[in-house]
């Protein structure tokens, strides 16, 4: 019923661009359920707990004797809920997954991470359980994306890195079928290549990021910087950015680096000093950098090289565009 | 879809518009010919706080030995005695809007500083109810009313854009 209802939400009603949103505001308060699955051991747990530290409800639901499968929800982007269902990799569990509680489980999916070791001496039967928990999910969930990550590639020499992953991608997505959206990530928690795979993972669920990086680049402008960057406040993940003379920069990978950076910072400003962070500007001779909260899910990173622009000037604009940006994000997370 | 209009400043254009301020100026009145005058060396735009929005000019004069004031500095310091003043002004002249004999209009809060220095005078105005102060140093050669009357000027084109910014785009 809320449909029609003028009262849909401050704003909503205001501007033009959202009449088309309206009719999925039903839609948006939807949760959305995630699934994180692999075998024990494969390193779930402490990739979960690096990505979306210190801001979990936990809860371990033992639905029977024999299983083991936690259960967190993470409040992520406005209306975005994360289900992350931790499931308990032993064979026996597999079982269950698939046969007692098969449609529970993977109904209403909108995404599938599933973690390979990539150090596994089973190679064969960790593919055979992944087949089975792929078709699962294609038959209740036929249009969740399935994001797959070879885990662990620190234990695999730099040099081999590349065709270990390419040969375990190649035999994942031979034992699937053809028609299931399947993207392969290497990751490790001692690097960036982490904080890149669930980058991807996170931007793949927030709809219309081309809109939301269009406002992006307006605001860039104004503030007359080099770069923009929007970050998930919980998780510090990349959902949108916005550079000025595009590739300009000569490290592709620096988000990653960046997103990695200031969640320790803040982390650390919690533990030590027990202050909420609220911004940060770094400031030497070739650039100034602001980190801001900005709406109540997202940090925005502000980078110009200009010496003639003053960073009060860049904070009025900070506080100018939040409430603009506090509007738009709930719509694109629908 | 077009995207809702956001209000914010155009930072690299404040220095150009403050520019207009500092920018050499000769006058030349028809009867009288060139008329000597001193010069504006440096504007600043800034919070009520003192944080520097934007400025322009503060460069070194060849002829001058002593060192350019740095803006944070001045501003700093501006925003400091006209935060003092503004409060006397409040406290003890009152704000009669119209006098009985609709003659003289009463005093408001404080809206123009000059000051009157050793080595320059200033002026400093206030724009949008004091959220932000304009400020333009210049020698002793310039005639104080155009000083103020410049400055005054270029007050009245910022504000409406500054306005834009404290009102809430969208409000209910």
């Amino acid at each position: 019923e809320k449909e029609g209802s003028p009262s849909l939400g401050r704003g909503l009603v205001r501007e033009p661009c959202c009449a088309k949103e309206r009719g999925s505001g039903v839609l948006s308060t939807m949760k959305k359920k995630v699934l994180l699955m692999g075998k024990s051991g494969s390193g779930k747990t402490s990739m979960r707990s690096i990505i979306f530290a210190d801001y979990l409800a936990r809860e371990t639901t033992r639905l029977s004797p024999t299983i083991d499968v936690e259960y967190s929800s993470v409040q992520f982007l406005g209306n975005l809920h994360l289900h992350l269902w931790d499931c308990g990799g032993q064979d026996d569990f597999y079982k269950n997954y698939l046969e007692n509680m098969r449609d529970k489980i993977f109904r209403s999916v909108e995404l599938l991470v599933y973690v390979f070791d990539v150090e596994s001496p089973t190679v064969d039967h960790d593919l055979h359980q992944f087949r089975a928990i792929a078709q699962a999910l294609d038959q209740h969930s036929p249009d969740a994306t399935v994001f797959v990550l070879i885990h662990k590639m620190d234990l695999v020499a730099p040099e081999s890195r590349e065709a270990a992953f390419a040969e375990r991608e190649r035999s994942i997505l031979d034992c699937c079928s053809a028609t299931m959206n399947i993207t392969c990530f290497p990751s490790s928690i001692w690097d960036e290549t982490l904080y890149r795979a669930w980058s991807q993972i996170v931007y793949s669920l927030v709809p219309n990021t081309k809109l939301l990086e269009d406002h992006l680049g307006e605001f860039c402008k104004m503030c007359a910087a080099d770069e923009t960057v929007l970050f998930e406040s919980t998780t510090f993940l990349v959902i949108a950015h916005c550079e000025e003379n595009k590739g300009a920069h000569g490290d592709v990978h620096r988000f990653e680096k960046i997103s990695n950076i200031i969640k320790q910072f803040k982390l650390s400003c919690r533990k030590c000093a027990q202050a909420q962070f609220e911004g940060m500007t770094v400031r030497n001779s070739k650039f100034t950098a602001f980190f801001n909260l900005f709406t109540t899910n997202t940090c925005v990173m502000v980078i110009t090289s200009r010496p003639e622009i003053e960073p009060a000037a860049i904070q009025l604009n900070i506080e100018a565009a939040k409430p603009h940006f506090e509007r738009l994000i709930p719509q694109t997370a629908l | 879809e077009e995207p809702a209009a956001m209000a914010m400043i155009r930072v690299h254009e404040l220095p150009e518009i403050l520019g207009q301020l500092t920018a050499e100026r000769p006058v030349s009145l028809p009867d009288i010919g060139a008329i000597p005058q001193g010069r504006i060396f440096g504007a600043i735009l800034m919070t009520r706080n003192g944080d520097v929005l934007g400025q322009s000019g503060f460069q070194q004069s060849e002829a001058d030995s002593t060192p350019a004031p740095a803006p944070k500095v001045v501003a700093a310091i501006l925003s400091n005695v006209w935060s003092e003043y503004a409060r006397s002004v409040a406290n003890t002249v009152s704000f009669e809007p119209e006098a009985a004999d609709g003659g003289v209009e009463g005093a408001g809060p404080l809206r123009v500083m000059l000051l009157d220095l050793q080595q320059a005078q200033v002026a400093v105005g206030s724009l949008c109810d004091g959220e932000y102060l304009l400020c333009a140093c210049a020698e002793h050669d310039v005639a104080v009313g155009m000083l103020k009357a410049r400055l005054l000027t270029l007050a009245n084109h910022l504000e409406g854009s500054l306005r834009q910014l404290l009102v809430v785009p969208f409000d209910r």
